[in-house]
C-alpha cells in the first residue's frame, strides 16, 4: 500500500477522489434540498440513469454537450415531477414512489436504448474536458487535484456553499427547512406547501438528472443498461450519513469518493490486499457510518410523511 | 437374364429411386436458432456472435436457410423458461445459450431428445447428450496483440482492466502479456478487475489509474475506451473489432469468430436429423483456434501508420507461425495479477 504515497499516484488518487465525487456532489445537493422540503425521493437511482441516457441519445442526435446536457435536466425534472405528483398530490407511500421511479427508468432506458442501437452500429463520443485553471493548475499536487478538472465539477463544489446559504440564510431556505419539520405550520401561516415541495422534488431531480448526464458525457464512449451503477443508493446514503447537512453530506460524499479511489489505485499497483475487499470498502464503510449516525440523527421530522390538511 | 427379370429390377429400382428422392425431399430446408443471451446485442461478447451468423446464413451449410431469433438477456430460472418456451414451440431445432446456462439446459434438454443445445463460456458444467459446451479462447489473437503492445510501448509498463476474472479471461490477459515479453522482457504488468459488467466510470478510472503509474498502453476488457482517448494511450479490444470506438487509440482487437462454433453445432444437429446419428455432448469444452478460423487478429485501421513496419512483420510472421502450427501460444488460465 505503501506505493499510493509515490507522488504521480497519490496525485491520481486525489484527483480521481473529485472526479467520482462529482456526479455524486451533483445530486446530493439537490436531493438535499428535496429532502429537507420533506420529500424522500429514493428514486434517485432512476433519475440519474434517465439523466445518463437521455444524454446519449441527445448527444447521439444533435453532437451537442450542452443539448444534451439541458435535455437530461429537462427529462430529470420531468422525473421529479412525476415524483412530486405520486408523493405530494397523490399522497402515495414516498418509498414506493421511488421504487416505482427506478423500475420505470431501469425498463424504459433499457427499452428504448435496445430500440435505438438495433440493426446499427452505436454512437460514438467526445467526451467534455478538462477547463484547467490558469496558473492554479501549475501549483504542484493541488493544481492537478483541483484546478484541473471539468467544468462541471467546479460547478459541483461551488454548489455546496451556494445550498448551504440558501437553506440557511434565505428566508425560502428557512421556509423550505420548516417544510420538512412541520409543514402543517407553512399551511397555518398561508404558505402553498404543495408548490415548494414539487419545486424543491423538481430540483432535486435536475441536479440529480446533470450528474447522470456527467456520468455519461465525462466517463463514457457509450451508453450501457444501468449505467449509473448504484450511484444514487450511495446519493442516498450520503445524504442519512452526511445528516442532512450540506457540509456534512459533502464530507460524506467525499469519504466515498476516496475510499473507491483508494481501492481503484490500490489494484493498480498490485497492493498485497486483496481486491474484492478493497472494492466492498465504501459500501461497508457507509454502513458503518449510517450505523454510528443514526443515534444523533438529525432527520428532519416529516421526511418521507406526505402531508395532509385533514 | 429373362424379360420379366429385368423388368423387376427395373421397377424395384425406379421404386428405390423414387423412394430415395423422396427421402432427399425431406431433408430439413431450414435451421432457426434461439439465442439466449446475458447482455444485449450491443456488446461485444454478443453482438460478434450476431456477426459470425450472418456471415454462417449466407454461407447456407448443408443448404439450410440459417435463422435466429434474439430475446432479452435472461437468467436462471428466467432463462430456464425461456429456452423451454422456445423449444416447445416446436418452431426452433437448437437453442444457444451464450454464456453459463448449463444449469437450465439441464431442466429442458431431456424433454427434447432431438434439438441440439449449445452453451458457451467458462461456468457451465458438461451434460453430454444433446447439450454441446463451446468455448472461446482468444489468446492467441491476444498474444499477437500483446506483442504489440510491447513493441510500441516507450514506459515499458502495460495494463489490463477487466470486468471479472475467469479461465476464459485469464487466458486472454496471460498470452496479452506473454507476446508482450517476446518483444521486450522487461514489460511490467498491471492488472485490474472493475467486478462490474456495466459500469464505464469506474472502468475510465481503473484505467486513469493504471496510467499514473506508467503504464501507456492497455488491453482494455470493460469495452470503454474513453479513458485511453483522454490519457492519448494505445489500447487494444476484445472480442470484437472496437477499432470503431476510439480510432486514434485502439491498436487492434482479439476477436472472437464464432462462425466454426455454429457450424459444428448445425452439422451435430444435420447428422442427428437427417442421418439419425445420436448426440454425442462434448465432457470437455471445445474452441478454435486461429487456425481452424475460430480467433483472428483485427485490422489495424488508420494507426497502420503508427505500427513499425518490423513490429507489423514480426507479428504477421508469429501469426502464422500460430497459423501453421509450428508456434503454440501458452494457454495459461491463473489469475495474472499486477507485477
Amino acid at each position: 500500500m505503501s506505493g499510493l504515497f509515490q507522488e504521480a499516484i497519490f496525485v491520481s488518487l486525489l484527483a480521481a477522489t473529485i472526479r467520482i465525487a462529482t456526479p455524486l456532489l451533483l445530486s446530493a445537493m439537490g436531493e438535499l434540498v428535496t429532502q429537507r422540503a420533506g420529500i424522500w425521493n429514493v428514486g434517485v437511482e432512476g433519475t440519474m440513469l434517465t439523466g445518463a441516457f437521455i444524454a446519449y441519445i441527445a448527444y447521439a442526435v444533435s453532437g451537442d454537450h450542452l443539448t444534451a446536457f439541458a435535455l437530461a435536466i429537462s427529462a430529470a425534472m420531468v422525473l421529479g415531477a412525476i415524483t412530486a405528483f405520486l408523493s405530494v398530490t397523490l399522497r402515495v407511500d414516498h418509498f414506493i414512489t421511488g421504487l416505482g421511479i427506478n423500475l420505470l427508468a431501469s425498463g424504459l432506458t433499457l427499452f428504448w436504448f435496445r430500440s435505438f442501437v438495433k440493426g446499427k452500429a452505436q454512437p460514438t463520443f467526445d467526451s467534455i474536458g478538462t477547463v484547467p485553471f490558469p496558473y492554479l493548475s501549475d501549483i504542484p499536487v493541488i493544481g492537478s487535484v483541483l484546478f484541473d478538472q471539468r467544468l462541471l465539477t467546479y460547478a459541483a463544489f461551488a454548489l455546496v456553499p451556494v445550498v448551504w446559504a440558501f437553506l440557511y440564510r434565505t428566508r425560502t431556505g428557512l421556509e423550505l427547512r420548516a417544510l420538512g419539520e412541520n409543514p402543517a405550520a407553512l399551511d397555518t401561516m398561508g404558505l402553498n406547501v404543495v408548490a415548494r415541495q414539487y419545486a424543491a422534488t423538481i430540483f432535486g431531480s435536475a441536479l440529480t438528472g446533470l450528474g447522470g448526464a456527467f456520468l455519461m458525457l465525462g466517463f463514457s464512449d457509450r451508453f450501457v443498461p444501468e449505467l449509473s451503477a448504484g450511484r444514487g443508493w450511495l446519493v442516498v446514503v450520503a445524504l442519512i450519513a452526511g445528516n442532512w447537512h450540506p457540509l456534512r453530506v459533502t464530507s460524506a460524499v467525499l469519504a466515498f469518493s476516496f475510499l473507491e479511489s483508494v481501492a481503484t489505485h490500490s489494484q493498480a499497483i498490485g497492493a498485497a490486499v486483496p481486491y474484492q475487499l478493497l472494492l466492498a470498502l465504501p459500501y461497508v464503510i457507509s454502513i458503518a457510518i449510517i450505523v454510528m449516525a443514526r443515534g444523533k440523527s438529525r432527520q428532519p421530522a416529516a421526511l418521507g410523511e406526505s402531508y395532509s390538511r385533514s | 437374364m429373362s424379360m420379366l427379370r429385368k423388368a423387376t429390377i427395373a421397377v424395384v429400382a425406379a421404386v428405390c429411386a423414387v423412394a430415395a428422392g423422396s427421402a432427399f425431399a425431406d431433408e430439413p430446408t431450414k435451421v432457426k436458432i434461439a439465442l439466449v443471451l446475458t447482455g444485449g446485442v450491443e456488446s461485444s461478447w454478443q453482438s460478434s456472435l450476431i456477426a459470425a451468423l450472418e456471415r454462417v446464413k449466407a454461407q447456407k451449410p448443408h443448404g439450410l436457410e440459417v435463422e435466429w431469433t434474439v430475446g432479452d438477456p435472461v437468467f436462471d430460472d428466467d432463462a430456464a423458461e425461456a429456452m423451454r418456451i422456445y423449444a416447445e414451440s416446436g418452431d426452433y431445432q437448437i437453442i444457444w445459450g451464450h454464456g453459463p446456462y448449463s444449469d437450465q439446459v439441464a431442466k429442458v434438454k431431456d424433454e427434447f431428445p432431438d434439438m441440439a443445445f449449445a452453451v458457451v463460456g467458462s461456468g457451465n458444467q458438461p451434460l453430454g447428450g444433446n447439450q454441446y459446451w463451446i468455448y472461446k479462447r482468444v489468446h492467441e489473437a491476444s498474444y499477437l496483440g500483446g506483442m504489440l503492445a510491447g513493441g510500441m510501448s516507450k514506459s515499458g509498463s502495460l495494463g489490463v482492466v477487466g470486468t471479472f476474472p475467469g479461465d476464459d479471461i485469464n487466458d486472454e490477459i496471460n498470452a496479452f502479456f506473454a507476446g508482450a515479453r517476446q518483444m521486450r522482457a522487461d514489460i511490467k504488468q498491471r492488472v485490474a478487475f472493475v467486478e462490474s459488467w456495466y459500469d464505464p466510470g469506474k472502468a475510465a478510472e481503473y484505467t486513469n489509474a493504471q496510467v499514473a503509474t506508467g503504464v501507456d498502453g492497455i488491453l482494455q476488457l470493460t469495452g470503454n475506451f474513453e479513458a485511453c482517448k483522454l490519457n492519448k494511450i494505445y489500447c487494444f479490444g476484445s472480442k470484437a473489432d472496437e477499432n470503431y470506438f476510439a480510432p486514434d487509440n485502439v491498436v487492434t482487437s482479439a476477436v472472437a469468430l464464432w462462425d466454426p462454433d455454429i457450424n459444428w453445432i448445425i452439422d451435430e444437429w444435420w447428422n442427428h436429423a437427417t442421418k439419425g446419428e445420436p448426440y454425442q455432448g462434448n465432457a470437455e469444452p471445445r474452441w478454435f483456434s486461429v487456425a481452424e478460423g475460430g480467433v483472428a487478429l483485427a485490422p489495424y485501421h488508420a494507426l497502420a501508420e503508427k505500427v513499425p513496419d518490423e513490429l507489423k512483420a514480426k507479428v504477421a510472421e508469429t501469426e502464422k507461425s500460430i497459423r501453421d502450427g509450428i508456434f503454440k501460444v501458452p494457454l495459461d488460465t491463473a489469475l495474472p495479477v499486477s507485477q
